[in-house]
């Protein structure tokens, strides 16, 4: 009786553990199928070259999935491009404003319920909106221009395991809009080497002289450890090579007809590296992020979709 | 009121209101600052002063009842206090001693080198002090209010406007006149205008001459006594059927009153009686001319005095580009502070002993506040006295206020050997560029390309700064932009590049 009772048990136990088992397995396969078939439809990064800034953007876009990847339908957006200078947009110190303008249209036609654009120009903010030609793009194609240039629109949050800057004061959109997306140009700045995406992220804090005094590169690393951008598009189009960020002379814009685009941070930030001919190493944030585990700078373990386009 | 709405949405800092062609006309058509502007050699200048000269002449004080700001604000004042019954009513005796005093001291002081009273008591500069740093605030406060309640329901289609704070003395001194300024309005009608405003004396002497004024026509008048309670001048002797003209601002008040048509504007001066000379004028002109005479002697000795800083040192704040230099710029500025306003970065801002004594309020420039934006020139568009000049931008991108100098023992890159780079960043001309060594850039400068915009200095983040504008004592021109590496040549097209990972 009682050995039968108990080989019952057994029985029992152990065809549930089986199921279980099985249910893992099963499960755990799945899973394994499916994160196989998201790599080989969304690659970490996509560079494209040889095109006008919609159709660079129209080419990326579409081989990382679409962009209702990214937004689903009646989110909130936040664009936040480099608008720092009041510049022309051939003089490539702000973000080309027809890319912003392609981005923006993508969003409307995923289905973003609000898209707002802004940055905490270093210059005066309205004269920037406009002289980069951004503020009437936005406003052409259905975003919503707001002010970066006053502090109540900024909220202070804390930085967690940020080494150098623990504390900051973010603009609010950054912390209400659904999705986050980052478009800074490719540029030689005299401060930090480069400006990309990583440092492009300075335009949502009001105080950037804190950064300035409290560790620059080791700051801007910092504050991806509060916030990563949910997508980051490279604008690489004309690119300053020296003299840089904001008055370079008129040698020293070139045209490179290329765009990055990448969800991870410090990827397409060593990729944008490279194409200005410099080693990710060298850019001292890129490094941090590296090491402080906020994304990968070795190209090599990438799935990296290239795309040149006809012209 | 035309011209009043205009002044007061000029000195809200509206740029377009600001620049506008009306109101450059009509800030340059203000006596203190053409005035200024002629001391200081500016043929304009000397245009505005015919018209106005031509003007008083012909009409009498008609500038004190259309074109004078302060003159129109105050009778929105008397126009409240006779609402509320507390205007004064009828002829007041006039006070000569008192205010032809006021004129000759200030005609003094100007030619001894000083503007000083003349920037404290010119009814333009009061008015623009009242509007900037009274109105203005209030004005910013309401904008704010309206641009973060809107920015609640997503609008975004206005800008908030940051507001800076200024010195307490620039606050204290300019609710001081304007309480002044209300309460001889609101109890005594124009008596600023007829006792402290230079300009309104001044034409009152002229107006004595002019071609048309107000005249009582004693056989129509009944002596009903309207005219004289209406009179906001309080300068109508119905008694005597006398008008004192050199108080009379022209304001039409009696000739609508008179039920008779007793009051007309005509050509007065035939029926006054001829040969009666106004002791008090008499005593102002060889008052005047004495004074100004021992002033022309007196004149080096006092500037020196009364300048905090003679011409052999350097100011210590820059002054604006286009106001050639701190002593051309102290003797011309009439303080109505129409720049602090319209200037968005704040780096205008006024000064309290910064110029010296004789420099009390003019604006400098003021770097911790902020930096002269590159592409910027609105100061010298609005300035009333040319005391910043207009620069075409060009010439403004070259035109050298001071020099920059680097305290490298205080800067951040060389004191930590990490990258700063703040005033690399903002140099517009790349006077402070960037020299990489063991992969940090230290700032290193090229003075001679040194605008003295001030951004450098404005955002270093130590303190005290490691980089600062020393200011020039007679402006100068800095040589064009530096570029690094400049003319090596770079292929153009670098598209057929392959991918470099």
């Amino acid at each position: 009786m009682t050995s039968h009772h108990n080989r019952r048990q057994f029985l029992k136990k152990s065809g549930r553990l089986t199921v279980t088992a099985a249910a893992t397995l099963l499960m755990g396969n799945g899973g394994g199928i499916s994160a196989l078939a998201t790599a080989s439809s969304a690659p970490d990064l996509v560079a494209v070259k040889n095109g006008e800034p919609h159709a660079l953007f129209d080419a990326a876009i579409k081989a990382a999935g679409g962009m209702g990847r990214y937004v689903q339908k009646g989110q909130t957006v936040v664009i936040k491009p480099n608008i720092g200078w009041n510049r022309e947009p051939e003089y490539a110190a702000n973000t080309n404003p027809a890319l912003v303008q392609r981005i923006i249209e993508h969003c409307v036609n995923a289905g973003a319920k609000k898209i707002y654009v802004f940055d905490h120009s270093v210059d005066h903010g309205q004269r920037c909106y406009k002289s980069s030609g951004i503020e009437s793009a936005a406003k052409s194609s259905g975003a919503l221009m707001v002010p970066g240039d006053h502090e109540r629109y900024y909220q202070e949050v804390v930085v967690p395991g940020g080494q150098k800057l623990k504390k900051t004061k973010v603009h609010e959109l950054i912390l209400e809009s659904d999705v986050y997306i980052n478009v800074p140009v490719l540029k030689h700045h005299g401060s930090s080497g480069l400006t990309l995406a990583m440092k492009n992220q300075m335009g949502v804090v009001w105080n950037r002289g804190e950064y300035h005094w409290r560790g620059l590169h080791q700051c801007i690393a910092d504050f991806c450890r509060f916030r990563k951008p949910d997508l980051n598009i490279i604008d690489a189009y004309r690119i300053t090579l020296r003299n840089g960020p904001q008055r370079a002379g008129a040698d020293d814009v070139v045209m490179k007809k290329t765009l990055l685009l990448s969800p991870n941070i410090v990827a397409i930030d060593a990729a944008a590296a490279k194409i200005f001919g410099k080693d990710p190493q060298d850019i001292s944030h890129i490094y941090y992020g590296h090491h402080g585990g906020i994304g990968n700078m070795d190209l090599n373990g990438l799935n990296i979709k290239r795309i040149t386009l006809p012209g | 009121m035309g011209v009043f709405g205009l002044f007061i949405l000029a000195f809200m800092g509206i740029e377009w209101i600001s620049l506008s062609p009306a109101t450059r006309f009509l800030s340059r058509l203000q006596a203190i600052p053409a005035l200024l502007g002629l001391l200081s050699g500016r043929l304009p200048a000397f245009f505005f002063i015919l018209v106005l000269l031509a003007l008083t002449l012909l009409f009498g004080r008609i500038y004190c009842a259309v074109i004078c700001p302060l003159g129109i604000l105050q009778d929105g004042v008397i126009f409240l206090s006779r609402k509320s019954r507390r205007f004064r009513k009828g002829y007041r005796k006039s006070t000569p001693g008192l205010r032809y005093g006021i004129l000759a001291l200030t005609i003094v002081s100007i030619s001894a080198g000083t503007t000083l009273l003349a920037d404290a008591i010119d009814p333009f500069g009061v008015f623009g002090r009242i509007s900037v740093h009274l109105l203005r605030p209030i004005a910013i406060m309401i904008n704010n209010t309206l641009v973060f309640t809107a920015s609640q329901f997503d609008i975004y289609s206005f800008s908030p406007v940051t507001a800076r704070q200024i010195p307490v003395a620039v606050f204290w001194v300019t609710y001081a006149w304007f309480i002044l300024v209300m309460f001889f309005s609101f109890f005594h009608g124009r008596q600023y205008c007829n006792t402290i405003c230079p300009v309104g004396s001044l034409m009152g002497i002229l107006s004595k001459f002019s071609w048309f004024n107000f005249v009582l026509d004693p056989d129509r008048c009944t002596q009903c006594g309207a005219c004289g309670r209406q009179c906001r001048a309080g300068c109508i002797d119905v008694r005597h059927h006398q008008v004192d003209h050199s108080r009379c601002v022209s304001c039409f008040d009696c000739a609508d009153v008179c039920p008779e048509s007793a009051v007309a504007f005509t050509r007065a001066h035939k029926r006054e009686t001829a040969g009666d000379p106004d002791p008090h004028r008499r005593r102002f002109i060889r008052t005047t001319l004495a004074t100004g005479a021992g002033a022309l002697v007196l004149g080096a000795p006092a500037r020196s005095i009364l300048n905090g800083s003679p011409a052999s040192n350097p100011p210590a704040a820059a002054t604006a580009p286009g106001s050639l230099g701190i002593d051309r710029f102290t003797n011309t500025c009439s303080a109505c502070h129409h720049c602090i306003s319209v200037c968005h970065t704040h780096v205008l801002q006024p000064t309290v002993f910064e110029f010296g004594v004789a420099g009390m309020f003019q604006p400098k420039m003021d770097f911790s506040s902020g930096r002269c934006d590159y592409t910027c020139n609105k100061c010298g568009g609005v300035c009333p006295t040319g005391a910043i000049q207009p620069l075409p931008l060009a010439r403004k991108q070259r035109t050298q206020i001071g020099i920059v100098d680097f305290l490298k023992d205080k800067c951040i890159v060389n004191l930590y050997k990490r990258d700063c780079g703040a005033c690399i960043e903002v140099c517009p001309t790349h006077a402070v560029y960037g020299i990489a060594e063991k992969n940090i850039r230290y700032p290193t400068l090229k003075k001679e390309v040194c605008i003295g915009c001030g951004a450098c200095e404005n955002v270093c983040p130590v303190m005290p700064k490691a980089i600062i504008v020393k200011p020039n004592i007679v402006h100068d021109v800095a040589d064009p932009p530096y570029f690094q590496d400049g003319g090596e040549k770079i292929q153009v097209d670098r598209t057929d590049d392959p991918f470099p990972f």
